[in-house]
């Protein structure tokens, strides 16, 4: 992994670890300067030692056009999602930017306020995780800027990063596909407007990614399962989903992270988000879709009209804001039955997601069409970084193998 | 890629983009004006308290708190159904509003104000 890269997928852990210590000294009852010298702390040893094991030399093997070219194509790309950003952004975000998001953070934003996060309207969902929440109330007191210019700015640079994370992880193992992908993505107005609306939805996205492409190193560097651990640990904290996704990619990569002794390193990157996530959901209302679970679950279950509400969504879904995806997913078995190998684990990893947001809308107990149409298109943003990512891998392999 | 070209060229790209935001909404809008009016009768709302409003701006009265996220300064948001006595009317200039005739009604008016779009009136139930 180049330092550039890993420095990119360091800023969202230091945004998530400065977002559980804001949080747990609101609790704690700390001084603001306080937490800001932990956040600074965490800060100067989590890139230091990290980087130094993880990172490779940044150029090595690569020959001045290839190099050359993967400028012009960063800086092209940069100009493009600039400029179409400029065209999209909302001012102050969408619904739930507004309503669960932003709106929690200035529960955060005093002391004295936090003890009523939880008794607000149930409608606000008090129960969602706090990475952004917290992150918004963090910098706003942090620089002083009471407005909505810090959530545009957090919303944007995550917004920012996807696309370029994925690019600088594909681009040294072939140029062409890491561009598509690139291009595929910072041109997508659907994919664009929900990050520029300031949903979780796209930083849950960009840690989930960020996972798959730290555990590239894991087999080799334990200090990459550090970083993956604190990265499946943000995405708990960024929406309750996330503990899904999370539990998931840790059954679909166990021998990775936990075996010759790595399992250590996991438990420390991943023991401060655990227990903030414990602080917070001792507090916190219940999740009204878990409350919600009972002796009807049995009879949604086995409901067949729920199956085919939600199956049509999903391809409604993907034939409309996700044709690269559908195109890839058809592609892929291809690929697979052309190399004589086995679908990667990752994507399988990644369908099991899919498959649990599905039973999560079978057993939800709102109403099933309002939850689907209101989320789902959301909903698949969180693997579509991760999904394009893991194909793209698949797909330079491929062309290594007929000797590129 | 070296580590601190590919850094720059992003923050770069977000300090455009930052500009580009501030730019492109420096006209006040609804929200701000009354975020603004709303800043100046702060002091009549203690912590804890809750901010009925009651306005005929379309959609602004389907969620209180909804409303009161972006109306309303930090110390007016934090719900307590105990303290609810405290009432905002917003109406638009030169509409016509009747639920001001009976709001008024057992109530004292804690202050009134206006700008160029909005008048507000602050009533607390007696």
């Amino acid at each position: 992994m180049q330092k550039s890269l890993f420095s990119i997928m360091w800023l969202p852990i230091l945004m998530g670890f400065a977002s559980m210590l804001y949080y747990l000294s609101l609790v704690v009852g700390l001084p603001f300067i306080v937490t800001v010298l932990l956040v600074i702390v965490f800060g100067y040893f989590s890139y230091r030692w990290p980087c130094k094991n993880i990172s490779n030399a940044e150029t090595t093997g690569l020959g001045k056009a290839r190099i050359g070219w993967s400028y012009a194509i960063l800086v092209a790309g940069l100009i493009i999602i600039t400029n179409k950003s400029f065209y999209i952004e909302p001012q102050y975000g969408y619904w739930d930017s507004w309503t669960i998001w932003n709106y929690h953070a200035k529960f955060l934003q005093q002391p004295d306020y936090r003890k009523f996060l939880f008794s607000i309207n149930p409608m606000m969902h008090a129960d969602y995780p706090l990475y952004l929440c917290s992150s918004i109330a963090f910098l706003r007191r942090l620089t002083g800027c009471d407005n909505f210019v810090v959530p545009f700015v957090l919303g944007y640079c995550i917004m920012l990063l996807v696309p370029v994370s994925i690019f600088l992880a594909l681009y040294r193992r072939n140029l062409p596909v890491a561009a598509l992908i690139f291009f595929l993505i910072i041109t997508d107005d659907f994919y664009l407007e929900r990050g520029l609306g300031q949903y979780a939805d796209v930083p849950l996205a960009f840690l989930f990614l960020c996972a798959f492409i730290c555990i590239e190193e894991a087999g080799k560097k334990p200090a990459a399962v550090l970083a993956t651990a604190a990265l499946l640990g943000c995405c708990a904290w960024v929406k309750n989903e996330g503990n899904m996704l999370a539990g998931i990619f840790i059954l679909f990569n166990f021998k990775t992270l936990f075996a010759d002794g790595r399992w250590k390193y996991f438990l420390a990157g991943i023991a401060l988000p655990v227990l903030t996530l414990i602080v917070f959901k001792s507090a916190a209302p219940a999740n009204d879709i878990v409350e919600g679970q009972g002796t009807k679950t049995g009879d949604l279950l086995m409901d067949g009209s729920r199956y085919a509400l939600v199956w049509d969504y999903l391809t409604y879904n993907f034939n409309h804001f996700y044709i690269p995806i559908k195109i890839g997913l058809i592609i892929y078995p291809i690929f697979c039955i052309a190399e004589k190998r086995w679908p990667d684990r990752n994507i399988l990893a990644l369908l099991c997601c899919l498959l649990g947001y599905f039973f999560v809308y079978i057993i939800t107990p709102k109403g099933l069409d309002w939850h689907v149409h209101t989320s789902m298109d959301r909903v698949i943003i969180q693997l579509m970084p991760a999904f394009m990512y893991i194909m793209a891998l698949r797909f330079s392999r491929l062309q290594f193998s007929l000797g590129d | 890629m070296k580590n601190w070209v590919v850094l720059i060229l992003l923050a770069l790209s977000a300090c455009v983009a930052t500009y580009c935001y501030t730019v492109k909404f420096d006209k006040p809008t609804d929200v701000d004006r009354i975020r603004g009016a709303m800043t100046s009768m702060n002091k009549y709302f203690p912590l804890g308290a809750r901010l009925v409003l009651k306005c005929d701006v379309p959609g602004a009265d389907l969620f209180p708190e909804y409303v009161s996220y972006y109306l309303t300064p930090v110390k007016l948001i934090a719900p307590n159904p105990a303290g609810n006595d405290t009432t905002l009317l917003l109406t638009s200039l030169g509409s016509p509003n009747g639920t001001t005739d009976t709001m008024f009604k057992n109530s004292a008016v804690l202050c009134q104000y206006k700008d160029d779009k909005f008048q507000y009136v602050l009533i607390r139930r007696l």
